[in-house]
């Protein structure tokens, strides 16, 4: 309303030099005058309307007021509404994402707003991206001061604050991220709701959470424990695979071997058995004989390589009387008794023959 | 002709001095008071255009819009004696206009008594509360209940108030200190612990991985042992089966092996001349031989 002081100096302006050019074309006297002065209020209004076009780009919606009163919105496109200071417009671009930061700005750390105290009273450095648009254009602009500066800011800020301060330390750093963007976010929504900004949250996102740098050498140390556990552990994993398959191989081996030496002995002792069988049958035709033969070449193998003395029984004497045949070694004397015969074969109570003792203590 | 161009000319004049001063439009974001020399004569709540008396009346606006009261951070004592900077603010706006004018006449000024009013309820509640309550679990208790304490009190400045918010509660600087040395202590125990566990699980997996080792040979001898001993049982029933046919004829055949066995070449072997292997060494008669 103060423009239509301006609008009235321009006025006697205006009049002014429509006058002189009325005169000039010679047109005199008052009618004209009257006439001059009506037409020149009609273009002042013309132009005064012209000035309500007005365009709205994509993305764009246009608030409109008549009289302070909000009327309507309006799309994208040429429109006309009534210029101020009847009418007023605000254009806001409503599809555009707004970003707001908190803990940071861009690369550099703001530490007064990002660190925060977790519910088990540590301390906790956490950077917040929040992404914004605008849902309700009506609010946006005429219920709250500042509704995408220090109102969302602040509840933003509040927000994270009571979340972090909800939960311990750890949760925060890992397992929980997840859940306090969530709940940061439904927090955040619901505290610009009640202030009316006519805002919405698009996306919560926690950029940053560390713990803070006094103390980052203390948490990366338990991120280092951990490896070393892990390290650890997998060694004594190997050492499992190492050890266990050769002990499987050793056992195998021992047990092969076993069935291996089973075989051989049933092999050996089948083999044996059958072959006496063989031997017994032959025997059995005519066992007499049978025993002198084999008696004879069994000392045919023996005697021939050792050591011999022949000793007359009828003589007496001992040692003295024996008589060295092959070489000058000293016999032992014993009782020759073990001349084999049929009698011996088939006589099983004979304690075995004393030539093998004397022989062997040679 | 001239009379009349000289009139429209002096309406214009007119019009353009007396309607702003008739005319007033009131915002969407606006309250405004009609003053009559100083003297409220009426409030404004809805947007519109209004008349008032030109020149005896004048117009002033507030701001209708929600109002941030944003405190300083100060230093509190929580029941339990421990110190947090907390910074908080309030959100309000003016409903009543008049009242408004009457007690604050300035948002600047509203901002001051808001703040002083919220900052010593706060200090109040924060007294009663301990400092986990106010960090963990009882946030938005308290800051209910500040904004309930705060808002009758308010309300006398037409203020409405609608939300109070701790926005940060941090430790002071010399607190946060010892915090981040318990931290650290903190720290320190559950690093240990997990390289301790780390050897824990160490030594208990070689251990059991050396029990195993020890169970799975000790178990393939045992196997070895069964079968070699079934073997010799094998090899036991085997040759009594065949033996026991003619058990002297096995006895003489066996010796017979045994001796070429262990009679060698360094065996010095005594006969008897009358050995029956030298029977027919002197003279050749069958008669004797039986």
């Amino acid at each position: 309303m103060y423009k239509q002081d301006d609008q009235e100096v321009n006025l006697e302006q205006i009049v002014e030099r429509i006058r002189g050019f009325f005169r000039r074309f010679g047109f005199g006297g008052g009618g004209r005058l009257v006439y001059g002065i009506l037409a020149l209020m009609v273009i002042g209004s013309l132009a005064w309307l012209a000035t309500g076009f007005y365009t709205v780009e994509p993305a764009e919606v246009a608030a409109l007021r008549r009289f302070g009163i909000f009327e309507d919105t309006a799309g994208p496109g040429l429109h006309w509404w009534w210029p101020n200071p009847v009418g007023n417009r605000s254009i806001v671009d409503v599809r555009q994402r707004r970003r707001l930061e908190i803990g940071v700005r861009g690369s550099t750390p703001f530490l007064e707003e990002s660190l925060m105290i977790t519910g088990d009273e540590n301390i906790v450095d956490v950077q917040l991206l929040v992404q914004f648009d605008i849902k309700d254009i009506e609010k946006f602009l005429f219920k709250a001061v500042d509704p995408a500066g220090q109102t969302i800011k602040d509840a933003s800020e509040s927000a994270l604050r009571q979340v972090v301060g909800s939960r311990g330390i750890d949760d925060v750093l890992t397992t929980e991220k997840e859940a306090v963007q969530a709940e940061t976010e439904e927090l955040l929504q619901k505290l610009l709701d009640t202030y009316e900004a006519g805002v919405n949250v698009a996306e919560v996102k926690l950029l940053n959470v560390n713990p803070p740098s006094e103390v980052q050498d203390a948490f990366d140390d338990v991120v280092r424990a951990r490896e070393d556990k892990e390290r650890i552990i997998n060694l004594a994993d190997a050492y499992e695979e190492d050890i266990l398959p050769r002990a499987r191989g050793d056992a195998q081996r021992l047990v092969q071997e076993a069935e291996g030496f089973r075989a051989q002995r049933v092999n050996e002792a089948t083999g044996q058995a059958e072959r006496f069988k063989a031997i017994l049958a032959e025997y059995q035709k005519a066992p007499d004989i049978t025993l002198q033969r084999l008696y004879l070449e069994a000392m045919e193998d023996i005697l021939p390589s050792v050591s011999k003395f022949i000793v007359e029984e009828d003589v007496g004497g001992g040692l003295l009387q024996l008589l060295n045949l092959n070489g000058g070694q000293t016999p032992v004397p014993f009782n020759p008794q073990a001349a084999p015969s049929s009698g011996t074969a088939s006589s099983s109570q004979q304690s075995p023959s004393p030539q093998a003792e004397t022989t062997v203590r040679q | 002709m001239r009379f009349i161009a000289t009139l429209l000319i002096l309406l214009l004049v007119l019009a353009a001095i007396i309607l702003p001063q008739t005319l007033v439009i009131v915002d969407e974001t606006e309250l405004a008071i009609i003053t009559r020399f100083g003297d409220p004569q009426r409030s404004i709540r809805s947007p519109g255009l209004y008349i008032k008396t030109p020149l005896i009346d004048s117009v002033t606006k507030f701001e209708k819009r929600l109002l941030i009261f944003d405190a300083p951070a100060e230093s509190l004592l929580t029941a339990d004696k421990k110190r947090l900077i907390i910074d908080v603010y309030a959100r309000g706006r003016i409903t009543d206009p008049l009242m408004f004018f009457r007690t604050l006449r300035s948002v600047t000024q509203a901002r001051s008594r808001v703040i002083d009013i919220v900052a010593s309820e706060l200090r109040l509640e924060v007294a009663q509360d301990s400092q986990t309550d106010i960090i963990k679990l009882k946030r938005e208790e308290v800051e209910n209940k500040v904004r309930d304490a705060v808002r009758p009190r308010i309300a006398q400045f037409g203020i409405d108030v609608v939300d109070v918010r701790i926005k940060r509660a941090d430790f002071p600087q010399a607190v946060a200190t010892s915090v981040y040395e318990r931290m650290k202590a903190e720290r320190k125990v559950i690093a240990d612990r997990e390289r301790a566990q780390g050897a824990e699980a160490d030594l208990q997996k070689r251990a059991e991985v050396d029990r195993q080792a020890v169970e799975i040979r000790s178990e393939a001898r045992k196997r070895s042992d069964i079968i070699r001993g079934d073997a010799e049982a094998s090899a036991i029933t085997i040759f009594a089966e065949a033996l026991e046919q003619d058990p002297d004829f096995y006895r003489f055949v066996r010796k017979l092996e045994a001796y070429r066995v262990f009679i060698s070449e360094n065996t010095t072997v005594v006969l008897p001349s009358d050995s029956d292997l030298f029977e027919f060494l002197q003279s050749p008669s069958l008669s004797s031989s039986n």
